[in-house]
Parts: C-alpha cells; structure tokens; sequence
C-alpha cells in the first residue's frame, strides 16, 4: 500500500499539519504580545483607522443581524412555548438570555470574521505578495507592531462594544415582533426581561465578544501574513481566514460557556 | 577599496530546494555591484539574505565587517537605516499618498508632517517628478513613475548602500535607460554603493563598475564590465549573448 493510499499515513499528515498550524498561530500570538509592549505613537493612526472600520463600518450590518435574530426567538420560542399561559412571563427572558448568552456574540463574531476577516487578510496578504510588507522591513519598521497589533487590537476592544448594541437591538427586534405581531403585553415582556438579565449574563457576553475578537484579529491577520503565490494564494489566505476565525470562535464559545455555566 | 559587503559560502535551501550553494562575493564601497543571473539562479534570494529579510542555512554576511544575519530588532532595525531598496514592482503601499510613501521613514521617526512632505518633494525632484505628484496616490502612477517613487524612497533616509532588484523589468526601452541614468546620476550624487540584480544585460552594462555572475546558487565569475564582454567563461559567454544553445540549459 503506498503511503500516499495508507489511511495512518494521512490521518497522521493531518493530525501534525493541525498541530503545526496551531503551534504558528500561537507562536505569530505571542510575537504580537511582545510587539504589543513596544507599540509607539506611529502605530495610533493605523490603530485608529482600523476601530472605524472593525467598529463604526460593521454596525449596520451587526444591528441589523442583531434586530432579525432578536425577532426570530421571539417567533420560534412563541411557537415553542405553543402560546400558552407561559408566553408574557417568559418569552422576554428567553430572547434576551439567549442573545446575551449566545446570539449576540456569536453572531456578531460570525459576521465580524467574515466582513473584516476576510477584509484584513486580503489586504495583509496582498501586502505580503505585493513585496510592501518585506519593504516595510527595509524601512526598519516592525510589520507585527506597524500591520498586526492595531489591527487585533481593533478587533478585540471594538467587538465588545458591537455586542452590547446587539444585544440590545436583538432584544429591541424580539420585543417589537411579540408586542407588535404576537400581542404579548409590552410591561409583562419588559419585566421578564429585566428580570432575566444578570450581571453574570453580561460578562459571559463581553468575555465571549473579546475573546472571538482576538480570534477574528488574529486569524485575518496570521493567515494575510502568510499568504503566498500572487492572486491565487491571497484568495486562499482570505478563505482560511474565514473558516479558521469562524470555527475557532465555535470552538471557543463552547469552553467559555463550559466555564460560566 | 573597502569591503562594504562580504557574502561567505551563503547557503540557503527552501524544503528540499537549494537556491544559494556557497556564494560568495565582496561587494566594494562607492561601486556599482551588478548581479547577473537567470530567473530561479537564486539572486532575489541572496539580496533578501543581505538585507535580513531571510535567515541564511549557513555561511555569512557581513555590513561594514559586522554581522548582517541573525540580529536582534534592534540592530536590524539600525542596520537597515544603512540600506535604500528598490523593489521590482516598487512594492509602494498602496493606503499612502506618493509624498508619504517618499516620507515613511521619516514620518515613522515623528518629523513633523510639512517638514517631511518637504523633504519628500525635493527627493522626488531628484528622480525626475514633479511636486503635483506628491499627492496622487500609487494607483494612479505608470509603471516607470511607480519605480521612481520607490528609488525616492529608497533614498529618502540618505542610506549608504542602496540595492536595486531588477530595476528595469517591465518597462518599455526608453523609460529603461531612464531609470539606468538615474541609477548612474544617484550613485554620483549620493556617493553611495549600489548593488543591482538584473538580467538585462543593457542595463547591466551601462550602470555596472563591476559585475558577478550567479549559477545554480554560486558565482561563477566576478570582474569588471569589460571582462564580462569578452568574457571566456561558457555560461558567461551564452548569458551575455543571450544565447539559448549553449552549458545553461532552460527548459520552459
């Protein structure tokens, strides 16, 4: 059996190509966190360019996500609760944990990974094959500390923020579609929402929002510094940068809730 | 002649790949170094070795009799304010205006916008550009004033050596010449030594004080412009005809 046909052997190809990739991306981690200490003022232009269009460009995008979402669990979970006597003390509290638990966070991490993700590894990685990065080098800047650290740190402080607003317009969308299309009684909504809220709820959010923050941040821009081979393999540094950022951010909401729940 | 740059039996292998295989050569100060070699002979390579941009497998470069190969940031960082690079495609950053691609060293040193806007205008006069140009941004520029805007910035920190990978590749004849004249009038002007890597051979002959001829990842010859034309040396002999029968055997 030739070892390219030999299942061990692609299982353990697969298996050492993971973990090397891990092993980079956690390497290219703590290269940024080093960097991170000795960041100068240059970088505060770059820094603030970069919130603008992680924070200010997605908001659209996130809220609207956020409102339909919002308005779809007070849908399903109307139908769920079959209508009954429990819908006006409950539906609130379901919408709002819901998003602030999961929803909001992972939805606006999803949509964040794919619109800036793919955005920054694009342009990173056109960079890279464009020689600009290497020249950046020649200029005697650090490319880690000039491209990479405003841009994950962009990304980490500006998705906290982009949560918040979208758990309060999911929780906005679930309240207009009960009280407006579901005839729920708007104070009996609004108590069961406030009542659902925890302090605990919100941090589990901000937790999870910074935490798929660096992780969108950090796989656009790991995966655009390694792009290679023109066109071709900028498309490709774009695609991995997705995926990555979108699976790891599944990942990762799992152990986070595992640790809160 | 001082030794600017002293390569030593650098190797570098990329896989199971080996680009560079022993080269050597001593690069002298105030010269016009030409590197001549045939795509894949591993030229771009070494230059990226010189400059730290890649670590070399084994061997040694050294700037100035120093280290040049595994500094700390530090001392790369100050090591490369000794260096202007030329990039093939210029490699300009697109998100800046022409002037603050000119300035970026500059800017990153916190000179004060106006005072490096200026500095950055009177480098881009020195390449033949005109001051209207200093705000348009990379995009709209043709390919020969792309490649005048990098050698602006390239020289903007009035660096000691400057390097120019295939300076003439992709432009028309005359734009060419005038980018060869430049490369002739800035090495007079700033004194400085200039290595250049092409495999245009009128390019090369026009701006060379000496020439080195890489193969396979080694050099193979090394002298003067006129020892290079009537060169004895098979393979010298075939790369500078630009013969396709002969010891270098290209498949396409």
């Amino acid at each position: 059996m030739s070892a390219v046909n030999n299942p061990f052997t692609l299982i353990g190809a697969v298996v050492l190509g993971a973990v090397r990739e891990m092993g980079e991306i956690t390497l290219f981690l703590l290269s940024a966190l080093r960097q991170m200490l000795r960041v100068s003022g240059g970088a505060a232009g770059q820094f603030a360019r970069q919130c603008s269009f992680v924070g200010v460009e997605s908001l659209p995008i996130i809220l609207l996500t956020a409102f339909f979402t919002g308005g779809v669990l007070a849908l399903q979970s109307f139908n769920g609760l079959s209508g009954g006597p429990l819908v006006n003390t409950q539906l609130g509290r379901l919408v709002a944990l819901s998003m602030l638990r999961e929803l909001g966070p992972v939805l606006a991490g999803l949509m964040l990974a794919s619109r800036v993700g793919a955005a920054m590894a694009a342009e990173l990685g056109t960079m890279r094959v464009t020689e600009q990065i290497d020249a950046l080098v020649t200029l005697a800047a650090n490319p880690v500390r000039y491209l990479v650290i405003p841009r994950v740190l962009a990304t980490l402080l500006m998705l906290p923020l982009l949560v918040i607003l979208a758990n309060v317009m999911g929780i906005f969308g679930g309240y207009v579609v009960a009280t407006k299309v579901l005839s729920v009684p708007a104070m009996q909504y609004m108590d069961s929402t406030y009542g659902a809220i925890s302090g605990e709820d919100m941090t589990m959010a901000l937790v999870k929002a910074a935490v798929f923050g660096l992780l969108v941040g950090l796989m656009a821009t790991y995966h655009g510094f390694k792009a290679d081979g023109g066109a071709a393999g900028v498309g490709q540094a774009t695609t991995r940068a997705v995926v990555y950022g979108a699976v790891s951010i599944l990942v990762a909401d799992y152990f986070i809730t595992a640790i809160f729940v | 002649m001082a030794t600017v740059i002293d390569i030593k039996n650098v190797k570098k292998s990329f896989g199971k790949k080996e680009v560079l295989r022993g080269a050597s050569l001593k690069i002298e100060r105030g010269t016009t170094q030409v590197i001549l070699g045939g795509s894949g002979s591993g030229k771009s390579v070494l230059l990226k070795c010189i400059l730290g941009l890649i670590e070399v497998d084994g061997g040694s470069i050294s700037v100035n009799g120093k280290p040049a190969n595994g500094l700390k940031e530090t001392e790369h960082a100050e090591l490369m304010t000794m260096f202007g690079m030329l990039f093939q495609n210029a490699a300009l950053f697109d998100s800046m205006s022409v002037w603050e691609n000119v300035a970026f060293v500059l800017l990153q040193r916190k000179m004060d916008r106006d005072e490096a806007k200026r500095i950055a205008i009177k480098k881009l006069a020195m390449v033949g550009l005109r001051a209207d140009v200093a705000e348009l941004s990379p995009a709209e520029l043709s390919g020969g004033m792309r490649k005048r805007v990098g050698l602006a910035r390239a020289i903007c920190h009035e660096p000691e050596i400057i390097f120019y990978d295939e300076p003439t590749t992709g432009l028309d004849p005359i734009t060419a010449d005038v980018i060869n004249d430049l490369i002739i009038k800035l090495q007079k002007e700033l004194k400085c030594t200039s290595v250049v890597i092409t495999h245009d051979m009128h390019s090369a002959f026009k701006v060379a004080d000496r020439m080195a001829f890489l193969y396979q990842g080694q050099f193979i010859a090394e002298g003067d412009v006129k020892s290079f034309k009537n060169s004895d040396n098979p393979y010298v002999k075939q790369f500078v005809e630009g013969n396709a029968n002969g010891p270098i055997q290209v498949t396409v």
